[in-house]
């Protein structure tokens, strides 16, 4: 099902059908292509392109949103959000987010999944369970796991304490927040990539294992030399997604920390929100948004450059 | 020979993993069954007492049911804008020959790599100079159409005969005609993994409302959560049935579209 | 034909959207246009000497959820069967009332009467929302001279009065009895000064089991700056200077203050933990407002006591006021008559003592806080309730500035820093002077 599928399955291509045939049935794909799509392209238009190059000219100048004067300012929007020491904050924070979910979840989520395929029962039944996470709301899930991390009575400190341990206060500490915000975001990660490993498991060759058996291989030597280099790909495709992921969170961090204490857990999203919709700095806020944009696009383009390999590895 | 790790150890790890996984929610359901005395007590995972009330006064305080009928409608609006939305262009884009077809598409696919963020304030903008502030129409409107709801119904067309559409073309059918009356129905499963995915985004959405309404009427569950702080005092069994009530549409939603979900998210990986 | 359907397909999607648009541009909330009284109670406008007729219907707005909702909707209906006047209460959520009377300010979709935060008051007046009192209450019909003048003085923008105080309420030493116990401590004295907090706090925190000592406020926002002013007035600083024109807590009782704080929370007889520890059992001692003796004793989780704030040794007894002021928003003349006549009855002292019987407030006049059977009452049925009706009197107000809420943010951002170990108490006050002298515009 590559891009040039459509033409194989062009009826008047195929059946090789007469002229005047031709000629109405373009007529009336061009007809049937304007009600199909214009809907499409007008939502779009208004409410993704125009606001590309609108969010360009945004971060170029100075504006509250309200009044007629509005300053070019060109880069400064940039500089004084990095001069200030916000945005080199948020970048940091957000990184290390990031890539604490990432590899967080890829980790465990292997794991999980290696466990769950080798199991002679009940295999859908632990994915579902495992998939849980995604689906529920982050909002409603974040205000539980900060009722469950609070210090003196969540349970997790009530845990804690069960096994001599005195657990931090979490989600106050300039120390603890942000491990404990990356702990709820692998929480909320991980079995969406349970279930892709899953996948890939499922469509790896079977002759391969056997192969392996014959030549006398067992145990963890298989799982080393055939199933981790055939989930290569898989892997890196989750880590791609679990980083583009990462860099836009923004309800956990909301509803869990606000972005304190004292910043410790600012990402971007909370940035560029506060920028935006509490000091209406509408120029910050868009230079904070082309930020995030920049990092995704670094990473799509690694994505892009390991695309085949990803496609391949998986079967498909 | 293969790994032969005992299945009881490998269902004890499991067990362990999942029971921290469903913690949460778990604390929801006994939780909210509290009265607010035993709110201090030491963890219990089982409900030992039912006070179904705190439904009822979570529903009752701060005008819950006003939020729950808001996402309601903004959820219904999303997910039919979405279904139709990208089962028409997808159509287009797998069947239909013209100019610009490629281009179009491509565009499409771009924006499915551009963050919100970089959107989100030119949109307020916009929502705000058509007057969408504080409405219904701009919770759904901006949010109707899912670049990955095109690609994927695109991805089905492609992979369905067209045999049957031939048919009807040399009969005279038209190709809004055929789409209507032969495509739709056949990619009725695609449309559900479309439909689900717009539930799931539109129910558990956050951002998006947060800034575009300020008018308590116009907030959404979600919303309502994230802003659940009594003047005099947070009630933490009605924040537990509040949370549970919100988390429960989208689980039940979980439960009978599994299988349409799980092979979005596969496709989704596969892209 | 056939590309016709599609046609009307697209506008038809098109035409929900508008539609939807304009469904909602009608606000669900009934209101009355204020400025429409009825002409068909000609029997009732009898009795005025206007020659408008008496309105009917006043709406009014307030945040009161439960039990503080239940009564004034009662009393509501009784001034209606007492006088004819209809009162209609509606309720919204405390963030939301201020924005919706900002947004619906003065106008016919805005309530006659309402009922808000005595800090909104600044705002609300200067955006020309509020109807000045004076004449109303110079015709007569309201003692103003027996309401607490700290509270009333609130009310006063630009030298005219703008409302009447209806509630109030306090901030107070509350302390687990169970704690105090088993800390070996004894639960019928709590501390009365601040070595005494803190000698109890020391012997009552116990970290192996997640209690704090002493719980303090330390989230950026209105509370931790509210709290922080309690500290601050007892230790004998001033947040303002007297014109409200500059901070004036960057002085040596401000660091004072802070510095009781700070060794507060570096002796681990406090903890920068989330507000609430209290109320699930997990702290000793909070300070906290008189409404949460109603809340707790509703359903006790434990055995609670309550107790005048301790205050330093060489300082000032003191604490913060909080509570409820009534405004008048209605334009049409008559309707401001009626919306008055109900506020003067409201705040009548036989009312306040049934009001504050009920729902636990704090008296706003004297004469209800020295009122016999009032005291009577208190002692027999809620004794925990006296150490909020005693300390009305030092109670203190917040600075009447319309960026109040910028400056509170502000300030209590910058304190944040010091309670984390950020910065030392002489640079979280400068740096909180100098952010908040920028708000005044200094």
């Amino acid at each position: 099902m590559g891009e040039d599928g459509s033409s194989r399955d062009d009826p008047s291509s195929r059946l090789g059908v007469t002229g005047w045939y031709r000629k109405r049935n373009r007529l009336g794909d061009l007809n049937a292509a304007l009600i199909l799509v214009v809907p499409t392209l007008i939502v779009l238009g208004v409410f993704t392109l125009w606001p590309i190059i609108y969010s360009g000219y945004l971060s170029l100048i100075q504006w509250d949103g309200l009044s007629q004067d509005r300053p070019f300012v060109g880069l400064d929007n940039f500089v004084r959000l990095w001069q200030s020491g916000e945005l080199a904050q948020s970048v940091q924070v957000t990184l290390i987010y990031t890539f604490g979910v990432a590899v967080g979840s890829v980790a465990v989520g292997l794991a999980v999944a290696l466990m769950i395929s080798r199991l002679a029962h009940g295999q859908s039944l632990y994915r579902s369970v495992y998939f849980l996470p995604a689906v529920t709301a982050t909002v409603a899930i974040s205000v539980v796991w900060g009722l469950l991390l609070d210090p003196g009575s969540g349970y997790v400190n009530v845990a804690l304490r069960q096994v001599g341990i005195q657990g931090p206060n979490w989600l106050r500490s300039t120390t603890f927040a942000l491990p404990a915000v990356i702990l709820v975001g692998i929480w909320k990660q991980l079995g969406f990539n349970v279930v892709v490993f899953l996948a890939g498991m499922a469509a790896m060759p079977k002759e391969v294992f056997e192969a392996a058996e014959v030549d006398g291989a067992g145990g963890w030597k298989i799982i080393r030399s055939v199933t981790f280099p055939l989930l290569a790909p898989v892997t890196l495709l989750l880590l791609i997604m679990g980083v583009i992921n990462g860099f836009l969170v923004f309800d956990q961090v909301f509803v869990l920390t606000g972005g304190g204490p004292l910043g410790t857990t600012d990402v971007l999203g909370m940035l560029l929100y506060r920028r935006a919709f509490q000091f209406f700095d509408l120029g910050g806020a868009s230079a904070v948004g082309w930020v995030m944009f920049s990092l995704v696009a670094a990473i799509t383009l690694v994505q892009w450059r390991f695309y085949g390999t990803g496609a391949r590895g998986i079967g498909g | 020979m293969r790994i032969r790790s005992s299945q009881a150890t490998l269902h004890l790890l499991l067990l362990v993993g999942g029971f921290v996984i469903l913690l949460p929610l778990l604390w929801m359901l006994t939780t909210s069954l509290k009265s607010p005395g035993q709110v201090h007590l030491p963890p219990y995972l089982f409900p030992q007492s039912f006070e179904w009330s705190n439904y009822q006064k979570a529903f009752a305080a701060d005008e819950f049911s006003r939020f729950y009928l808001n996402s309601a409608v903004m959820t219904g609006g999303i997910v039919a804008g979405q279904v139709v939305l990208s089962s028409m262009a997808g159509y287009a884009f797998a069947r239909l020959r013209f100019p610009g077809r490629n281009v179009l598409f491509g565009l499409v696919l771009a924006t499915m790599m551009m963050p919100v963020y970089v959107t989100l304030v030119p949109s307020f903008l916009i929502v705000k100079t058509l007057g969408w502030l504080d409405s219904y129409t701009g919770l759904i409107a901006p949010r109707l159409v899912s670049p990955f709801g095109i690609f994927l119904m695109r991805q089905y067309y492609l992979s369905l005969s067209s045999d049957l559409e031939q048919a009807a073309l040399i009969d005279g059918a038209s190709r809004f005609r055929v789409w209507w009356s032969i495509a739709l129905p056949l990619s009725v499963p695609a449309l559900a993994t479309v439909g689900i995915f717009a539930f799931l985004f539109a129910w558990n959405d956050l951002l998006w409302p947060l800034i575009i309404t300020t008018d308590p009427d116009l907030r959404t569950v979600q919303l309502g959560l994230a802003m659940f702080t009594g003047r005099y005092g947070t009630q933490w069994t009605l924040l537990a049935a509040g949370s549970l009530i919100a988390t429960l549409p989208a689980i039940i939603a979980f439960l009978f579209g599994q299988r349409w979900l799980i092979r979005g998210v596969s496709m989704q990986s596969t892209k | 034909m056939r590309r016709k359907r599609g046609l009307v397909l697209t506008v038809a999607l098109l035409l929900v959207l508008a539609a939807c648009g304009e469904e909602d541009a009608e606000t669900p909330q009934t209101t009355e246009p204020a400025s429409s009284p009825t002409s068909t109670e000609a029997e009732v406008g009898a009795t005025t000497t206007v020659g408008a007729a008496e309105p009917q219907t006043i709406t009014f707005w307030h945040y009161w959820d439960g039990l503080n909702g239940e009564v004034i909707a009662e009393l509501a209906a009784r001034y209606a069967e007492e006088t004819g006047v209809t009162v209609e209460p509606t309720f919204f959520g405390y963030g939301d009332l201020l924005t919706k009377l900002l947004t619906t300010g003065g106008g016919a979709e805005g309530p006659d009467l309402a009922i808000a935060d005595l800090v909104w008051m600044p705002k609300l007046a200067e955006s020309g929302a509020l109807v000045a009192l004076d004449e109303y209450v110079d015709a007569g019909g309201v003692d103003v001279d027996d309401f607490y003048s700290e509270l009333l003085g609130i009310n006063r923008y630009g030298g005219q009065l703008y409302g009447l105080p209806v509630s109030t309420n306090n901030l107070e030493l509350f302390y687990n009895k169970a704690l105090f116990e088993s800390a070996g401590l004894d639960p019928e004295s709590p501390p009365t000064n601040w070595d005494e907090l803190r000698t109890a706090a020391a012997a009552c925190a116990d970290p192996g089991s997640g209690v704090t000592g002493m719980e303090l406020y330390t989230e950026p926002g209105e509370g931790l700056t509210w709290q922080f002013q309690v500290y601050l007035w007892q230790a004998g600083g001033e947040f303002l200077n007297d014109d409200l024109t500059a901070a004036a807590f960057n002085s040596p009782e401000g660091a004072a203050a802070l510095q009781y704080w700070v060794d507060l929370i570096d002796s681990g007889e406090s903890g920068v933990v989330p507000w609430g520890q209290f109320g699930q059992g997990a702290a000793c001692m909070a300070m906290d407002g008189s409404w949460m003796v109603g809340i707790w004793s509703a359903d006790p989780p434990f055995e609670f006591g309550t107790a005048s704030m301790p205050y330093p040794s060489d300082g000032n007894m003191a604490t913060n006021m909080g509570g409820e002021q009534g405004f008048i928003m209605a334009t049409d003349p008559a309707v401001q008559q009626a919306a008055f006549d109900f506020l003067a009855w409201f705040t009548s002292p036989e009312i306040q003592v049934e009001w504050d019987q009920r729902t636990g407030f704090m008296p706003v006049r004297a004469s209800v806080a020295e009122d016999p059977d009032y005291l009577s009452y208190i002692e027999s049925n809620e004794p925990r309730y006296l150490p909020f009706v005693e300390s009305q009197q030092y109670a203190r107000s917040r600075p009447a500035v319309s960026v109040y809420p910028e400056i509170s943010d502000a300030f209590s951002r910058e304190l944040e820093r010091a309670l984390l170990g950020d910065a030392s108490v002489a640079e979280a006050l400068a740096a909180a002077e100098t952010a908040v002298n920028e708000l005044l515009g200094g």
